[in-house]
């Protein structure tokens, strides 16, 4: 039974368009003139108990807005909104109860607190029994290691550190049900791989239901099966992690450092795409080339610095699957 | 969930007890505010000597409780601003919580912290220094406690609606400083209500000005007696429920603005 829906759901700001220079600026004070962004347009998907979701796209694409939509923070332009069996908007209280947010880009922590200081408040706010809460923290400073940093106040910690305590924050209460708006911004690899860890670990063991918002394909493909696309406001892919992977295409690139200065032969099966004295981009299918084969081989040849796998991004996969579609029509 | 409201009360309080500085700081300036006040009104009475109605010591008591508790109950619209403005209003609106309730808790907090570590020493000097008149009667005193508590309550929902202002308009400096004006020339504090002319008490008597320390202090000096006593709480009581309705309806309104413009 799916647990949250959206129905043809749209989302239009309205902003004020500045006027240039004082002639403007009076204008604007007795006829301001609007501008409508449609930040989201006609978007229904539903998610089941227990899922797990990516929702990706690029920058301005509408990801956070469908959160906002979604926690009740926004209220839909025209369309419906129904999670939990509520309202997230009008049932307010209730509803926020049962989730939890994380906005990455912004901290849920008392500022002025010690970290331990702010669980507490949450512990208070939401009635968490105690046992509840001894189990969680004690789960929470196993996997994402907060004991070392639970007494230093929310502005002393380091990025990672802050993520780490709110996306903790935001599970103290045992929520059904969690949204996470880039929970891994600006982390290091370490840091992305504890929180992947993490969210895998809550999901599977405790049957939570997610969905998260992404730069970075990685953690799709190291956290969910399945994958929510738009772009410019609109759905452009629901499925599977592996079906968006074969839309996205199977080509590659190699990058490879060299100490000294190198000229490349081609390599067959590759495609030598971008060469300069201590580098060089090959691009491969890695349906028809096996990583490791090509690595030893350009490995054996020349006298190497550094090799990278670069996968494609977020925006080269929504590029893909635009044309793709445009192709369709 | 009500221990959640005492909580942040209770945090909000001992965030003031941290900066020990500020403490010495706010008690100085308790004591400096209502000394020169005090200075002031001893040269009034001076010059015009048995023409006042209401002795000198009557006024000092006023001027020592009045602006003394003044300094306390001081409402932090702007940072409720800052928040909406920023955006990271989105928090508090995502807790099962009601934001109304919450900066309750705060204020109580504050003005607890305030009142006890700033307030009470700068008392204590003050009432050595210059006297003070009893409580008008034994009954008097808790009413006074009552009335001030509500005088609280009058001024936080005041607060409340200024702060509400900024979801509509950013700078809301210009009202918050007309609104403390007001309070400070209306409310009694600087201008005990005996010393003003009709014209302004008739005004003030219509407003929810009286409701803040006129109240509590006719219930101390004796200025009000028996059944206007109760008229006096009962009045302060309706000003609060009509003020809380009214950012009541603000805070609904507002949030669907926040919500149908962009959060
Ligand atoms: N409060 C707002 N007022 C007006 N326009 C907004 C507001 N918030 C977002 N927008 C616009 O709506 C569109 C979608 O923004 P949104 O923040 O949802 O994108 P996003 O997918 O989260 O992007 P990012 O990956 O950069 O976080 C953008 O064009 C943005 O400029
Ligand atoms: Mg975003």
């Amino acid at each position: 039974m799916a647990i949250l829906e959206l129905t043809e759901a749209c989302k239009t700001y309205r902003i004020v368009q500045r006027q240039d220079g004082i002639s403007g600026a009076l204008k604007n004070l007795f006829v301001p003139r609007y501008r409508d962004i449609q930040a989201v347009k006609r978007i229904s998907f539903a998610i089941e108990a227990g899922e797990m979701v990516g929702f990706i796209g690029p920058n301005g694409a509408g990801k956070s807005t469908t959160i906002k939509l979604l926690t009740g923070v926004l209220v839909p332009t025209s369309g419906r909104v129904q999670v939990l069996g509520l309202s997230p908007f009008k049932d307010r209280k209730r509803y926020v109860g049962r989730i939890g947010v994380v906005f990455g880009q912004r901290t849920q922590l008392w500022w002025d607190l010690p970290v331990s200081d702010t669980f507490d408040l949450l512990r208070k706010i939401y009635g968490v029994p105690p046992q509840t809460y001894r189990r969680n923290l004690e789960l929470f400073d196993d996997i994402l290691g907060l004991a070392d940093f639970r007494h230093q106040l929310a502005r002393q910690l380091s990025l990672g550190q802050r993520m780490r305590a709110d996306i903790a924050a935001a599970l103290l209460h045992d929520p059904e049900l969690v949204f996470l708006d880039e929970p891994t911004i600006g982390l290091d690899i370490v840091a992305k791989d504890k929180i992947r860890g993490f969210m895998q670990h809550i999901n599977a063991e405790r049957g939570v239901t997610m969905l998260l918002t992404s730069h970075d394909m990685q953690d799709m493909e190291r956290t969910c099966q399945r994958v929510i696309v738009i772009d410019k406001g609109a759905l452009l892919y629901d499925g599977s992690v592996s079906g968006l992977a074969s839309l996205s295409g199977s080509r590659r690139s190699l990058i490879v450092d060299f100490n000294v200065h190198t000229r490349c032969e081609p390599i067959s099966g590759t495609e030598l795409i971008q060469e300069n004295a201590l580098r060089a981009r090959f691009s491969f299918d890695r349906g028809s080339m096996q990583v490791h084969e090509l690595v030893s081989q350009v490995a054996k040849k020349y006298d190497i610095a550094d090799m990278t796998i670069e996968e494609p991004s977020i925006e080269s996969v929504v590029k893909t699957i635009f044309s793709a579609q445009q192709a369709r029509l | 969930m009500k221990g959640a409201y005492i909580e942040i009360a209770r945090k909000t309080l001992l965030e003031g007890l941290a900066f020990r500085v500020n403490t010495l700081i706010g008690i100085l300036d308790t004591v400096i505010l209502i000394a020169v006040n005090v200075a002031i009104w001893k040269a009034v009475y001076a010059s015009t000597g048995t023409l006042q109605t209401v002795s000198l010591e009557d006024t000092i008591t006023n001027t020592l409780f009045a602006i003394g508790i003044s300094q306390a109950f001081w409402m932090d619209e702007y940072s409720i601003a800052h928040k909406i403005r920023t955006g990271a209003i989105t928090n508090d609106i995502l807790r099962p919580m009601h934001f109304g309730g919450m900066i309750l808790a705060a204020d109580i907090g504050r003005a607890g912290y305030r009142l006890l570590v700033e307030f009470l020493p700068a008392f204590v000097i003050c009432a050595l220094l210059f006297g003070l008149s009893a409580p008008a009667s034994a009954l008097a005193l808790p009413l006074f406690v009552l009335s001030m508590a509500m005088s609280f309550l009058v001024l936080h929902s005041i607060g409340l609606i200024m702060s509400y202002i900024s979801f509509w308009y950013f700078n809301i400096f210009s009202f918050v400083t007309i609104k403390n004006a007001a309070v400070l020339v209306l409310s009694g504090a600087y201008i005990p209500y005996w010393f003003m002319p009709d014209w302004m008490m008739a005004f003030v008597r219509a407003s929810p000005f009286q409701a803040i320390y006129s109240a509590p202090m006719s219930i101390w000096l004796g200025h009000v007696n028996g059944s206007s006593v109760l008229y006096g709480l009962a009045k302060q009581a309706l000003w609060i429920v009509a003020l809380q309705l009214c950012a009541q309806a603000l805070w609904v309104l507002g949030r669907r603005k926040l919500a149908v413009n962009g959060g």
